[in-house]
C-alpha cells in the first residue's frame, strides 16, 4: 500500500505556489494570473527508492490582509512548501510567519523553501546572505522556476525524502 | 444584486421544516404566481393538476398578496387541500423566482414516535428521515445543492444525487440512496468531515461552513463550498454548494486588488531605477563640466591680451556655464521629486542617527557574522547625538549599512573581521565599511556601482546593493566610493551631510 503525505504550499500571493503545483503535477505553466480562493489538492505518486508515495499537494490561497489561510487546512500536513518570489523581496517574512503558524499546529514538520521565477534574474532582489542562514537552520532552500521548469522536482523530491526519514 | 439569502441557509431551513412535517411539496412561480417548477408529494395536496405557466394562486389562495416575499421569507398557516390538515406554507424569494414549500404539519403523536424510533433503531430512523426529505430533493438540486445525510455508522448516503467529481474513488454519479464512504470523497471532504464530526456527534443543533475549494471536474474547475449541518431533530446534513455570483463577485474584487498592488509594486521599482539612471547619468554629464569651465577659465586669464581668443574662450565659457547650470535645474527638480516620492529629513529635528542606525543593523547582523566566524567590529567616533544626525530616511538609512555589510561578510572568511566606524568631519558624517577579503579586482572597479555590477565574484544581490547604496546616498547629497584596502580587502566610505538648522523657510530651532 502507498503511503500518503500531505503536503502544504505557503506563501503571499503571485509568488508562484499555483504555478508550481501546476508544473509539479501537469508539467504545463500558464501566465496567466488567477488568484486561488480558498484550497485546491492536487495528487501526484511519486517511487523514491523502494517506497511509493502518494503527495496530497494542498494549494492554499495566498495571505495577505485581504485573504487569511485557514488553520483548519494546515492539520495533518507531514511537509511544508514556503515559497517565495526572487524578485519581490519582501514575500520571505510573511512566508517565514505562516510557516510559524503551521508549525505550532503540526508539529516540527520540514520545510522546503523555495526562492521561485529564477528565470527573471535580472529583477532579483531576494538576499541570498538570507536564504543561507534559512538553510543553515534546516530549511531546503531551492531555487525554482515555475516556468522552466528549474528546481522544481528537486524541491518535491527533497521534501518526500525528509517526509519518509520523519 | 442577488435577492436570494444563502442557498445553504435556505436548504437548512427547507430540511429543518421537512424533519418536522411531512408530505412535503415544493413549487417556484413568478413573481406573478406563475408556475415555473415543482415537485415532491403534489398529489398529496392535490396539486397534481397544476401545469407549467398556470396561475398557481388559484390552486393556493393564501399567496395572493404574498408575491413577492420579503426576503426574509413568510411563513403562512393553512390547511391541505388533499387531506385538509392544518399545512405550513414557507415562502422565500430566489434570484429566478418564489419558492413555495408546503408541509403538513406533524401530529404530536408522529414526533413522538419518530423520537423512539431514532432511539432505537438508528437505521430505521435513518431510512424515515430519507423517506422524509426525499419529496425535498428537487427544490434542492434546483438550488444547486448536493446533499448527502450521514448515517449512523458515518458513512454518507446520497440525497440528491452525488456527483462524481465529489468521489475520488468513483467514475460515475452516484444515485440517491447510495453510501458513500468517508475515504470514498475527495481528500478536501475526507479532510472536512473530520472537522465536522465534532458538529455531528454534539449534542444540539450546529453547522460548520468548510470555506471554499476548487474540485477538477475533467477539464472544468469547481469552485466549492461545503456546510455539515445538524439539525435540531439530530438528522446530520452535508450540504455542497457550487459557488455562486456572489462568490465569484469576491474573487474577482480579490483578484483586481491583488493585480493592481502587484502592477503598484512593479510601476513603483521601475520608476525607482529609472530615476536613479537619469540621476546617474546627469550626474556624470556634470562631471567633466567642471575640467572644461576651469580649463576655458584658465585660457580666458592666459590670452586676455588676444581679442579673437577672448571671444572664443567667452563663448565656450558661457555655453559650459549655461550648460552647468541646466544641470543643476535637472538635479534640483530630480532630487525635489525623490523626496517627495520617498521622503527623507534635512531637518536637524527629525533627522536620522547614523550610529543609532549603524548600532541597530550591527545588532541585527551580529547573527550572521558569527555564524560564518567573522568579527564585526563597530567603531563609533564618540560623536554626540546631534552631530551624529544626518541627512536622510532612517529605514533606507539602515538599508545602505546592512547592504555594505553583507557585502563584507560574503566577501570575507572565517577569522576575518569588518569595521564598520563612524566620524565627524566637518559638515559631513563619514561611514566606513572595511573588511579584510580578497578585495574588488582593479578591472570591476570602475562597474562596481553599476546595476548587476557584478562587482567580485558571485555578484547577485551584491550588485543590485551598492547600485542602491549609490542611489540612496546620492539622492540625500551624499556620496559612496569604494577604496582598495592593503595588503587585501575593501573599504567603502559613506559621506553624507549633516542637516543644516534651516529648512524649507523656517527659522532654525537651535543654534
Ligand atoms: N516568470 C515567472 N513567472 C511565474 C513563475 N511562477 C509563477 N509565475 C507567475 O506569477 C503569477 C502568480 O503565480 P501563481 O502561481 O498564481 O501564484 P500564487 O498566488 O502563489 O498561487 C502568474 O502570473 C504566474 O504566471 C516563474 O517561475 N517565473
Ligand atoms: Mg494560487
Amino acid at each position: 500500500m502507498t503511503v500518503k503525505k500531505k503536503i502544504c504550499m505557503l506563501g503571499t500571493f503571485a509568488v508562484g505556489k499555483t504555478s508550481l503545483v501546476s508544473r509539479f503535477v501537469h508539467g504545463i505553466f500558464s501566465e496567466r494570473y488567477q488568484t486561488t480562493l480558498g484550497v485546491k489538492i492536487d495528487t501526484r505518486d511519486v517511487q523514491l527508492g523502494e517506497h511509493a508515495l502518494t503527495l496530497l499537494v494542498w494549494d492554499l490561497n495566498g495571505e495577505d490582509s485581504f485573504q487569511r489561510v485557514r488553520d483548519s487546512y494546515l492539520r495533518g500536513s507531514s511537509g511544508l512548501i514556503l515559497v517565495v518570489d526572487g524578485t519581490r523581496a519582501d514575500t520571505l517574512e510573511p512566508a517565514l510567519a505562516l510557516r510559524r503558524r503551521a508549525l505550532e499546529l503540526v508539529g516540527d514538520v520540514p520545510t522546503a523553501l523555495l526562492a521561485n521565477k529564477l528565470d527573471l534574474r535580472s529583477g532579483w532582489t531576494i538576499e541570498q546572505a538570507r536564504l543561507d542562514e534559512l538553510a543553515d537552520a534546516g530549511l531546503g532552500v531551492q531555487h525554482t522556476s515555475a516556468a522552466t521548469g528549474e528546481g522544481v522536482a528537486e524541491a518535491f523530491t527533497w521534501l518526500a525524502e525528509r517526509m519518509l526519514e520523519a | 444584486m442577488s435577492r436570494s439569502p444563502a442557498r445553504t441557509d435556505l436548504a437548512r431551513e427547507l430540511l429543518e421544516l421537512a424533519t418536522f412535517g411531512r408530505d412535503a411539496a415544493w413549487l417556484l412561480l413568478d413573481d406573478d404566481g406563475r408556475l415555473l417548477r415543482a415537485g415532491g408529494e403534489l398529489a398529496a395536496h392535490a396539486l397534481d393538476g397544476l401545469r407549467i405557466g398556470d396561475d398557481a394562486t388559484r390552486a393556493l389562495p393564501m399567496l395572493v398578496g404574498c408575491l413577492p416575499p420579503p426576503s426574509e421569507g413568510l411563513h403562512l398557516p393553512a390547511v391541505s387541500a388533499g387531506s385538509g390538515r392544518p399545512l405550513d406554507v414557507a415562502l422565500r424569494a430566489l434570484d429566478d423566482g418564489v419558492l413555495v414549500l408546503l408541509l403538513e404539519a406533524r401530529t404530536e403523536l408522529d414526533l413522538l414516535s419518530a423520537m423512539q424510533q431514532s432511539n432505537h433503531d438508528a437505521e430505521l430512523a435513518m431510512a424515515a428521515t430519507l423517506r422524509r426529505l426525499v419529496p425535498l430533493q428537487g427544490a434542492l438540486a434546483g438550488l444547486g445543492l448536493r446533499v448527502l445525510l450521514r448515517d449512523a455508522d458515518g458513512a454518507l448516503c446520497a440525497l440528491t444525487p452525488a456527483p462524481r467529481w465529489l468521489s475520488s474513488a468513483r467514475a460515475h454519479d452516484a444515485p440517491p440512496g447510495a453510501r458513500l464512504s468517508r475515504q470514498e470523497l475527495t481528500p478536501f471532504l475526507d479532510h472536512f468531515l473530520g472537522d465536522a464530526e465534532a458538529i455531528w456527534t454534539a449534542d444540539g443543533a450546529g453547522r460548520l461552513r468548510s470555506g471554499p475549494w476548487t474540485e477538477q471536474d475533467g477539464p472544468r474547475e469547481r469552485a466549492l463550498e461545503a456546510e455539515a449541518l445538524r439539525l435540531p431533530d439530530g438528522t446530520c446534513v452535508l450540504l455542497v454548494a457550487e459557488v455562486d455570483a456572489t462568490f465569484r463577485e469576491q474573487r474577482d474584487v480579490l483578484q483586481a486588488a491583488r493585480a493592481s498592488k502587484l502592477e503598484y509594486d512593479r510601476l513603483r521599482r521601475e520608476i525607482e531605477q529609472k530615476e536613479l539612471l537619469l540621476h546617474c547619468i546627469v550626474h556624470d554629464l556634470n562631471g567633466p563640466l567642471a575640467t572644461i569651465l576651469g580649463s576655458l577659465s584658465m585660457l580666458h586669464k592666459r590670452h586676455a591680451d588676444d581679442a579673437r581668443s577672448t571671444r572664443l574662450v567667452e563663448m565656450g565659457l558661457e555655453q559650459a556655464r549655461r550648460q552647468e547650470s541646466r544641470i543643476r535645474q535637472v538635479l534640483d527638480v530630480f532630487s525635489a521629486e525623490i523626496a517627495s516620492m520617498q521622503g527623507f529629513s534635512t531637518d536637524p529635528e527629525h533627522a536620522p542617527d547614523a550610529a543609532a542606525a549603524a548600532a541597530r543593523v550591527a545588532r541585527t547582523l551580529q547573527p550572521a557574522f558569527q555564524h560564518k566566524g567573522v568579527r564585526l567590529r563597530l567603531l563609533p567616533d564618540p560623536l554626540d547625538a546631534r552631530r551624529s544626525r544626518v541627512v536622510g530616511d532612517a529605514d533606507r538609512l539602515e538599508r545602505v549599512l546592512e547592504n555594505l555589510l553583507e557585502n563584507a561578510l560574503r566577501h570575507s572568511s572565517r577569522d576575518q573581521a569588518v569595521t564598520l566606524a563612524l566620524r565627524d568631519d566637518g559638515h559631513e558624517v563619514v561611514i566606513t565599511v572595511e573588511d579584510q577579503g580578497p578585495g574588488v579586482a582593479p578591472e570591476m572597479a570602475d562597474t562596481l556601482f553599476e546595476k548587476f555590477g557584478r562587482a567580485r565574484h558571485g555578484g547577485g544581490a551584491a550588485g543590485l546593493g551598492l547600485f542602491f547604496c549609490r542611489y540612496t546616498v546620492l539622492s540625500w547629497g551624499g556620496s559612496i566610493v569604494h577604496e582598495a584596502v592593503r595588503p587585501h580587502g575593501a573599504r567603502f566610505v559613506v559621506r553624507l551631510p549633516r542637516p543644516r538648522a534651516r529648512d524649507a523657510g523656517r527659522p532654525a530651532t537651535s543654534p
